[in-house]
């Protein structure tokens, strides 16, 4: 059983800046995730599709969205993200 | 901790961002389960919310009229089917400055409540 109470007590991260699409695909190849497409959005963003694991990053300039039910890709897909921006 | 003109200042991290002019890039994540349970959508919603104000009473948690539900401003529950269909979506999202204590707790709740149709039946067993 794990308690309802076991928090992890890290600090949150704080991101700022904006993400190089393609420095962040590459970075995903590097680590094995290869079946990736990236479509350009209506409002000047990307659409990062992952057609296998039916996920989708949305890139835009201030924000990003991951939607992805796998958790230990979107772990994945959150600290690759992150070594694409500055952190506080 | 921010320095500047040579005063120390203790600052939230936005503020200070802000202050300094770095464009905050926000992250969120969604994530969409499947959840049998027999009734409308807004029922269900309900429960879930019932469910969430028991576990996270400390925190601040909205229902809106559609049965939407958002807790402490960063997470938002969606749920949506159709009446007649006993299988439920349960759409979770999140920001990243959302503790993994939250998060492991929302996803567990929606996890567990998967394998029951009496939601929050199971939730202590997590």
């Amino acid at each position: 059983k794990r308690k309802l109470d076991s928090c992890d007590t890290r600090q949150p991260t704080y991101a700022w800046g904006t993400v190089d699409v393609y420095e962040f695909v590459d970075n995903l190849k590097k680590q094995a995730i290869t079946d990736v497409t990236v479509e350009d959005s209506p409002g000047g963003g990307h659409t990062v599709h992952l057609p296998s694991e039916d996920s989708l990053i949305q890139i835009e300039d201030g924000s990003t969205h991951i939607i992805c039910g796998n958790e230990s890709l979107r772990v994945q897909l959150r600290d690759t993200l992150l070594k694409c921006l500055e952190k506080l | 901790l921010v320095m500047r003109d040579s005063a120390l200042r203790l600052m939230e991290p936005r503020q200070a961002m802000k202050e300094l002019g770095l464009p905050e890039h926000e992250i969120r994540f969604t994530s969409t389960l499947t959840l049998e349970d027999d009734g409308q959508p807004t029922k269900t919603a309900d429960k879930i919310y019932q469910l969430i104000k028991r576990h996270f009473g400390r925190h601040s948690i909205q229902q809106s009229s559609d049965g939407n539900i958002s807790l402490s401003e960063s997470v938002l529950v969606k749920v949506s089917g159709v009446d007649d269909d006993i299988e439920k979506e349960i759409l979770v999202s999140w920001s990243l400055q959302v503790s993994l204590c939250h998060l492991v707790k929302l996803n567990s709740m929606s996890l567990v409540a998967m394998s029951s149709n009496n939601i929050g039946s199971n939730i202590l067993s997590v």
